[in-house]
């Protein structure tokens, strides 16, 4: 269980419970798979885009380990270096209100801490305002509206030592994890308060590194970088306009131009673009035409973000551009706009080597389509969405709907810290498969599973079955036909550990029709399903 | 010309042959027979490559399945040509039989490329046919629009050895849209069709294979009944039964079944050339 909405918290449904144990409380709830990479994607975006407010933007770098008081293993916090800019903003309460409100025209509610360092910001954003938030998040799901409540949104005092503010919270808002929280808290201590009095030394021998880094992060101003995401300054370049244009041909003409700028300094380094991030500062300048006035809901786009990944490194203009037209045409197909680019940037926020170590002198076949492939993919991509083209990958797990996935073929690494550069079709490659016939008889031959699964899996009027249990008669596409062969049954028992158990007895049968299907019965619902055609 | 089947519905690559075939058949039918003859064939190879001028190389890529390459022109697929399965019913096996064509065409580190978007294809099952799972690409389109213009994609690709996707309705536009990218790419099409709604439309497959599951006692091995339907370059109406076995193997039928349908259906090849339109004809009504 990742996230619970208030509804089910108050059923007592919490994350990180398992599924099992959630069903039992809350048997009507929606489920929703968790998508992680929709997430960290969405989390990126955000973070782009809220370059309105700070050149450094980045987000929080996590460890190895969860940290305690996480039920996701994650990242989920910005980080603005916003060092001389609350004066342009009016201070520093306005620039949290208005980053607060921007958010929240994003679609999110927020919880915002201003400090002097990243580890008092990050504890006061995500402890100081816990139960607030939570009370907050509850109210706007039961009213639908965010209207009347109060904006977390804390901030230290300038003149404040650093860290004091952190001291009346708990000791998870120093980043721990699960096992050092864990040993503290057998220690009677739970405040940052209470870890301040204890001797230094004592820390170091007991406890390991990452406690005493925390510490000194948070407390004594240790130095911690914002891990950005955005380009190298040679890799970005800019050009604000002397007079803002609505016209398309013009923004073409400044990307093209820029992008053959990127490439000659990508040259220089022999890298390759592995993400590209576009950025159109729109202007409300025209006069806005009443209709159109009408038709524009909510606020006024600041700016446009447009991002391509790539499949593998490239530094082809002609590739780049392409890719950036595809969304570029999604922008400006939607009419005439009285917003009018201001400034137009191009950054190349991730890059790799160009070249690609052959793995394998005898290797020639994988790597000779590599180029037309990746091409392919990113092109694919760019058009339908990274989740639109996928590859295959296996699992080993006996519930036949979970023993294999899609898997974007472009796309973010688990830690939002750089995108997968190591291609995920460049696994070695396998035995041709004329080689391998007829020689490995494993467990999963043919025909014991279906060509096409059927997800969820379709109920069936089973009209008779046999003392043994085997089907022998069936309702398949409204006619009842007679089921010729059965074979089975194959008893698939899941384990507890993932959720409502299943068992389930299947059997491939053939119709008199010389269909071949796979049906199973449920061993608990007593009820028979359609799971898949031998299509 | 038949006079119910307007101009308009045959497939562009279809006038040139049919011009081409009606006048010199004419002259032919006052000489000797063997000369006639001779002529037919040469006339036939001549169309043959005038048709298959914009496919990269002439070499064929085989089905796999020796008793379907027997009955191919040069013994295999044409790459760069579209293939069309045809489904009698549903669970017949289109699917399994497009993978176990495409495995030969993905030879030589090639990518296969499958347009699924309903997400059914079961990657278990195809790793038991023996489809090198590195190399498998599924594209889940949300529109046909989409689904239309990234097969187009796929197609043009020259690192995609096979695309099987299903194909419900197709218009002529994006179907010869679909065979001139098929012949710049060199991969293999193959698209799996309701035999109904191929009936009805007209087809810019190259080889069409009707398909009928079979049934028989060995319970490990999967049976089909094939009918060619339409096979440019060839003889169209063979009948045979193959069978894929447990280990993704074909098998091919014991019986002589094979043999007379063979037999029995052979058509005569002048009549198809002096006649192409019967033909389609008889595909199209």
């Amino acid at each position: 269980m990742s996230a619970a909405n208030a509804t089910a918290r108050a059923l007592g449904v919490v994350p990180q419970m398992q599924l099992a144990q959630a069903d039992t409380l809350c048997p009507n709830a929606h489920l929703i798979e968790h998508d992680l990479q929709a997430d960290i994607e969405s989390l990126c975006s955000l973070a782009e885009s809220s370059q309105c407010f700070s050149p450094i933007v980045g987000i929080e770098q996590i460890d190895t380990q969860p940290w305690a008081g996480r039920s996701l293993h994650q990242p989920q916090s910005i980080f603005l270096d916003i060092t001389g800019i609350a004066p342009l903003f009016g201070g520093d309460i306005k620039l949290a209100a208005a980053v607060h409100q921007w958010v929240l025209d994003q679609g999110y509610w927020s919880s915002i801490a201003i400090a002097n360092s990243v580890g008092t910001a990050w504890a006061l954003s995500n402890y100081s305002r816990r139960s607030q938030i939570a009370t907050d998040l509850a109210k706007i799901e039961k009213t639908q509206s965010t209207q009347s409540l109060i904006p977390a949104i804390t901030i230290t005092e300038p003149n404040e030592p650093i860290g004091a503010a952190t001291y009346p919270l708990p000791i998870e808002a120093l980043r721990l994890e699960q096992s050092t929280v864990t040993k503290l808290h057998r220690l009677g201590i739970r405040k940052i308060a209470q870890l301040v009095e204890l001797p230094r030394a004592g820390l170091a021998s007991r406890f390991n590194e990452q406690l005493l880094q925390r510490i000194d992060q948070t407390l004594h101003n240790r130095y911690e970088p914002i891990l950005t995401l955005h380009a190298s300054p040679e890799l970005a370049i800019e050009e604000s306009l002397e007079h803002p244009t609505p016209l398309r041909t013009t923004i073409d003409a400044i990307i093209t131009e820029q992008i053959h700028r990127l490439k000659r300094v990508l040259d220089g380094i022999g890298h390759g673009v592995v993400r590209l991030v576009c950025r159109i500062e729109m202007e409300l300048n025209a006069i806005p035409i009443e209709s159109d006035i009408e038709n524009q809901s909510g606020q006024p786009p600041v700016a446009r973000i447009f991002q391509i990944g790539l499949y593998q490194p490239s530094n082809e203009p002609k590739h780049l551009i392409w890719l950036l037209q595809g969304q570029l045409d999604a922008h400006y197909s939607k009419g005439p706009s009285h917003y009018w680019a201001r400034s137009i940037s191009i950054q190349a926020t991730l890059t790799a080597p160009l070249t690609w170590q052959q793995s394998d002198l005898f290797d020639r076949h994988s790597t000779m389509h590599r180029d037309a492939i990746a091409k392919l993919v990113d092109s694919l991509s760019a058009r339908m969405g990274r989740g639109a083209v996928v590859a295959p990958s296996i699992q080993r797990d006996p519930q036949p709907e979970l023993a294999y996935s899609w898997r974007p073929l472009t796309g973010w690494r688990k830690d939002g810290k750089t995108q997968e550069t190591k291609r995920k079709l460049a696994r070695a490659p396998k035995r041709n498969f004329s080689e391998q016939q007829g020689l490995e008889p494993d467990a999963d031959e043919l025909w014991r599973r279906p060509i096409r699964l059927l997800h969820p899996p379709k109920k069936i009027d089973m009209q008779q079955v046999d003392q043994d249990g085997v089907p022998l008669r069936m309702v398949y596409q409204g006619s009842p036909l007679a089921v010729v062969r059965a074979t089975g049954p194959e008893r698939i028992d899941t384990g507890w550990w993932q959720g409502a158990t299943q068992q389930r007895d299947y059997f491939r049968i053939e119709l008199s029709t010389s269909t071949w299907l796979w049906v199973y019965r449920d061993r608990r619902e007593k009820t028979w399903f359609l799971h898949g055609e031998f299509d | 010309m038949t006079p119910d089947l307007p101009l308009f519905e045959l497939p562009l690559s279809a006038p040139p042959s049919v011009l081409l075939a009606e006048q010199p058949t004419q002259d032919i039918t006052e000489q000797p027979e063997s000369s006639a003859f001779q002529k037919l064939e040469q006339l036939s190879r001549q169309i043959r490559e005038m048709e298959t001028a914009g496919r990269p190389d002439k070499e064929r890529i085989s089905s796999g399945c020796a008793t379907m390459d027997r009955h191919l022109p040069g013994g295999g697929h044409a790459r760069g040509s579209m293939l069309e399965l045809l489904r009698s019913g549903p669970g017949t096996g289109l699917s399994s039989l497009a993978l176990m064509m495409a495995r030969q065409a993905i030879v030589e580190g090639k990518y296969l490329v499958l347009v699924d978007p309903q997400r059914q294809f079961y990657p278990p099952a195809m790793k038991s046919l023996g489809i090198p799972l590195e190399r498998v690409i599924a594209l889940q389109p949300a529109n046909h629009a989409d689904a239309i213009w990234g097969l187009a994609q796929v197609l043009r690709c020259p690192a995609v050895g096979a695309v099987i996707a299903e194909i419900g309705t197709l218009d002529d536009r994006a179907a010869r849209k679909l065979q001139l990218a098929a012949e710049q790419g060199g991969g293999l099409g193959l698209f799996l069709r309701d035999a109904r709604s191929a009936r009805t439309q007209p087809s810019w497959a190259d080889v069409q294979w009707l398909v009928r599951s079979a049934s028989r006692q060995d319970q490990n091995t999967r049976w089909f009944h094939l009918e060619l339907a339409r096979c440019s370059g060839g003889r169209t109406g063979a009948r045979l039964t193959v069978g894929v076995n447990s280990h993704g193997q074909w098998i091919e039928a014991p019986t002589t079944q094979g043999a007379r349908h063979e037999h029995a259906s052979t058509l005569h090849l002048a009549a198809q050339l002096a006649q192409p339109t019967r033909r389609r004809h008889d595909i199209a009504g």
